[in-house]
């Protein structure tokens, strides 16, 4: 049952058993004390009062027998009040001697002492009487009998009381005697209570601690390693955050070395837009050339056509001339071939022929000569016909080497159209890369930010780590002085 | 032959003035003793065939090859009514067969035959001489070469 108290309810319960024990402890004691206190009290008041009232009584008696021996010398009224005083006094304290003496002694003690102050009483007022009546010449008689008379009712007054004082003291030590008695008895008692009811709370206290120990040291046990664990896992965030502050000063590094080369790709791509353009303005310019070119060429082409169409008409017009130069070259022969025939026929005619014969003969040189022109002609027209040939061959080879040109310029000015193009997707690459880089530097820079918020939390992650290492740390100590506290520290 | 000029704007002129030059020229009182030989060519060697053995001088004459011909014989030609055979005057001089039919036909005076010959040069008038050659060209024996003919179609009958 005990085992599911909590520790407020087992030391609640340890004290109470403590404060009962003291209790009980405190009870028997008060009753020893009380009974030790009664009887000194008794000692005290009683006893001591008896001295004191004896002691009284002797100074009482004193002031009465001065206040008579004054009466007796001045006669005076106050000293009879004097008397009357102290007398009251004595009586008081006889009064208060008998109220308090108990033992029978005692009580005849003072008896003795009454009938003897009354005998002094006696004596005194006779005398005083006496005094009254008398005259200054018999003060010697009064002393006298002041003397004689008082003096030894004053002694044997004092032997009582003195015989009382003595009997009171003896009574008082043995009063006190066994008042040391009562109180060694009792302080042996209380010893013993004590001593038992210590071996009751040592059984208690060491069951207690016991208990306690047990499960505060398990407790801090768990606590401990718990500590341990947290100053494990403090240690590895601390160094965790060290680590990220190093990163993050990479980091940072790095980025500024993006930011640097995404300003270097910014102005490479400025550049290469710049470039791309004067390339646009040239491959235009280029472009505009080309089609003057062509058309130039266009026009060349035009003339050569126009060149070969005239040499193919030349070609036609000299062939006809050969075939008029053909017909003449017939007319020639067929005229030769006459005359010759017309000679020997001349010939086999004699002389009557002679005269046609000559006809014949210049009928025959004139075809001779027709022939020979004819045949310069022709000779002519062939030189006509090969210049006509090569000039159209000539013009065939310009007329391809214009073609070629013609497709060269059409691949000049294809290839000019393709660097615009290129061009103009050169400057579109060139923009959207400054774009993506201007996007990209302003991420960065959002990186950037976000590295300091990274490197703040870092820090204050540091602080707290450093701090959880610190409250660890203390932990660790409390613990350390919990277990002190509940187990002695192991020997090493 | 009138003098050769690359121009031919002056041909005309030098003709006419051939021509006419011709006209103003009186004609010879007695003719000095001269032979007419026809410059041919055949096998492009110059050759002269004398004027007065050649009854006539026909180019381009259709020769109608006869199957089974002796070797020379081209054909068969008409001339004026007349029917002459055709001998290549190649193959006579001992040259080798053209692939060329010639062109030329000179009828042999007297003779029903034709000598084909590749090309005619002109009528040459030279002095009248002995020898073989005139004017430098080997002169065709006429005669000779009939009785050649006549020799071989006796032979190949």
């Amino acid at each position: 049952m005990t085992d599911h108290w909590t520790f407020n309810r087992k030391i609640a319960a340890g004290f109470a058993m403590a404060v009962l024990f003291a209790v009980v402890i405190g009870a028997v004691a008060v009753s020893a004390l009380r009974s030790i206190v009664a009887a000194n009290e008794r000692l005290l008041s009683v006893n001591t009062q008896l001295l004191i009232d004896a002691a009284r009584l002797d100074a009482a008696l004193e002031r009465k027998v001065s206040a008579g021996r004054g009466l007796l010398l001045s006669g005076e009224d106050r000293f009879v009040d004097q008397i009357r005083e102290g007398r009251a006094e004595l009586l008081a304290a006889v009064e208060r001697l008998r109220r308090l003496a108990e033992s029978d002694e005692g009580l005849r003690l003072i008896e003795a002492i009454v009938s003897t102050e009354q005998v002094h009483q006696q004596i005194l007022e006779r005398l005083a009487a006496q005094r009254r009546v008398m005259t200054m010449t018999s003060m010697d008689a009064l002393v006298r009998a002041f003397d004689e008379q008082l003096a030894p009712r004053r002694d044997q007054f004092q032997a009582s009381v003195r015989a009382f004082s003595t009997l009171q003291e003896q009574l008082m030590t043995r009063a006190r005697q066994e008042a040391q008695a009562n109180a060694s008895s009792t302080i042996a008692f209380l010893a013993a209570a004590v001593a038992v009811l210590l071996v009751l709370a040592a059984l208690v206290t060491y069951v207690l601690t016991r208990t306690l120990q047990r499960q505060i040291g398990t407790a801090v046990s768990h606590v401990q390693s718990s500590s341990a664990e947290l100053q494990a896992a403090a240690n590895q965030q601390a160094t965790g955050a060290r680590e990220q502050a190093i990163a993050m000063v990479q980091i940072n590094t790095t980025i500024g070395e993006l930011l640097a080369t995404a300003r270097q790709i910014s102005e490479s791509a400025q550049r290469v837009s710049e470039i791309a353009k004067q390339t646009l303005a040239a491959a235009r310019t280029g472009d505009g050339t080309v089609v003057e070119a062509n058309e130039s060429v266009g026009a060349i082409r035009r003339q050569m056509d126009q060149v070969v169409s005239h040499m193919m008409e030349l070609g036609k017009k000299s062939q006809q001339i050969g075939g008029v130069l053909d017909i003449l070259s017939e007319l020639a022969e067929q005229t030769n071939i006459l005359a010759i025939n017309a000679t020997i026929e001349a010939a086999g005619a004699g002389d009557a022929g002679n005269r046609f014969a000559v006809v014949a003969d210049e009928i025959r040189e004139l075809a001779d000569r027709v022939a020979g022109s004819t045949k310069e002609v022709r000779s002519l027209i062939e030189d006509v016909r090969g210049a006509v040939n090569t000039t159209v061959m000539a013009t065939e080879t310009g007329s391809k080497a214009v073609d070629t040109g013609s497709r060269q310029f059409a691949e000049v000015a294809t290839a000019f159209r393709q660097i615009a193009g290129l061009v103009a997707t050169t400057t579109d690459a060139a923009r959207e890369i400054e774009l993506s880089t201007k996007q990209q530097t302003s991420a960065v820079e959002q990186v950037n930010m976000a590295i300091a918020n990274v490197a703040q939390a870092t820090r204050e992650t540091e602080v707290s780590s450093g701090q959880t290492l610190d409250t660890v740390s203390q932990l660790a100590n409390l613990s350390r002085d919990l277990s002190r506290l509940v187990q002695a520290p192991a020997t090493a | 032959m009138s003098e050769r000029s690359p121009l031919l704007t002056n041909h005309a002129a030098r003709m006419r003035q051939a021509f006419d030059q011709a006209f103003a020229v009186a004609p010879p009182s007695a003719p000095p003793p001269q032979d007419a030989v026809l410059a041919i060519q055949v096998n492009g060697q110059g050759y002269a065939m004398r004027l007065s053995e050649v009854a006539g001088l026909f180019a381009d004459r259709a020769i109608t090859p006869l199957g089974a011909a002796p070797a020379g014989l081209l054909g068969l030609a008409g001339f004026r009514g007349s029917v002459v055979a055709v001998w290549d005057l190649r193959r006579l001089l001992g040259h080798s067969e053209s692939k060329v039919p010639p062109r030329w036909l000179a009828v042999v005076a007297g003779v029903p035959l034709a000598l084909a010959f590749d090309e005619y040069e002109g009528l040459l008038r030279v002095p009248r001489e002995e020898g073989a050659f005139r004017d430098g060209r080997p002169l065709v024996d006429v005669a000779l070469l009939v009785d050649e003919i006549r020799r071989r179609k006796a032979g190949s009958a």
